[in-house]
């Protein structure tokens, strides 16, 4: 019980301290403290519910372009190879029959002509 | 005050008004105590302020005290996490020592007290002040915030819990440790005390 009184009268007497420390605040500080309350006051204004859905649906059309883009630009990387690769590689032909394959067509069409 | 605002009427805005020039002092005051910074403490009330106000303009005048606190709160450790990166670089580039961050003397310990006319009264508020700033500034800053919610604010447990965004059992042991430190700083004042 005597606990309990002593630690009201510290609160009392903190509570009295620290009530007197900020009614004896100077001018310039309290002209400060009205001046911001003014200005968050003048500048009070609820953003327009109407906006809330526009900006989301905005930002969520932002990220789904973004995401699309990403994909498109992206390379594809294939697994598999073509067949005609595998046949090529797998030809017993050299890499320079391949090479030469447009002068061989030409030189059956000219045999064909001929 | 008639030109504030377009979405809040005339008497939101009074009461708006009449809430902040409640709390604007004491919230300047607890700002001050954690920031060691007059000007800092004056940004963060504001900041507090306008938080308020944008966020939470829809809640209810019971709920608004205890909110403005929580945004004071987050505000006050923004602000140390800031100042403790921005030291961190100062020492890491030999900019500045760390000691020599020292924060000044807040001036308004200083100042003469108009309302007081015998200089033994005002000695004695300003040597009781003087102490209790010294005890507080010593707590940790948890154990600062719940006392200073709960005995000077008035704030309940609850509010309390809500505003330091902690449980309502850390609310209790703060304030309690607190008060110990407090009890055990102060007692040199004792008499004091227990004369009032």
């Amino acid at each position: 019980m005597k606990n309990e009184v002593q630690e009201q009268k510290l609160i009392d007497f903190a509570k009295q301290t620290l009530d007197h420390s900020i009614k004896n605040l100077d001018q310039g500080t309290l002209s400060r403290l009205q001046s911001a309350r003014q200005t968050v006051c003048s500048n009070a204004s609820e953003p327009d519910s109407w906006l809330r859905p526009a900006w989301a649906i905005a930002a969520a059309c932002l990220v789904i372009f973004t995401i699309a883009l990403w994909n498109t630009d992206s390379p594809k990387v294939t697994a598999t190879l073509p067949i005609e690769d595998v046949e090529i590689l797998a030809s017993a032909n050299g890499w320079e029959f391949y090479e030469d394959l447009e002068f061989y067509s030409w030189l059956a069409e000219n045999d064909q002509t001929g | 005050m008639t030109s504030c605002g377009r979405h809040q009427t005339l008497d939101q805005l009074r009461s708006w008004d009449a809430f902040f020039s409640d709390v604007e002092r004491k919230a300047f005051r607890m700002a001050q105590f954690a920031t060691h910074d007059q000007e800092e403490a004056l940004d963060l009330v504001q900041d507090a302020m306008l938080k308020l106000i944008q966020r939470y303009a829809h809640k209810s005048e019971t709920e608004r005290k205890p909110l403005f606190y929580k945004i004071l709160h987050n505000g006050i450790r923004d602000w140390h996490r800031r100042t403790w990166i921005r030291t961190r670089w100062r020492v890491w580039f030999g900019q500045r020592h760390p000691e020599n961050e020292e924060a000044s003397e807040a001036p308004w310990e200083l100042l003469p007290d108009s309302t007081i006319s015998d200089p033994a009264s005002q000695l004695d508020q300003t040597r009781a002040m003087t102490l209790l700033k010294s005890t507080l500034q010593m707590l940790p800053p948890r154990q600062r915030e719940a006392f200073l919610m709960r005995a000077w604010e008035g704030l309940d447990v609850a509010q309390t819990a809500l505003a330091m965004g902690c449980s309502t059992g850390s609310v209790k042991t703060h304030y309690s440790r607190a008060i110990h430190t407090l009890r055990d700083h102060l007692a040199e004042y004792a008499s004091i005390i227990n004369e009032k």
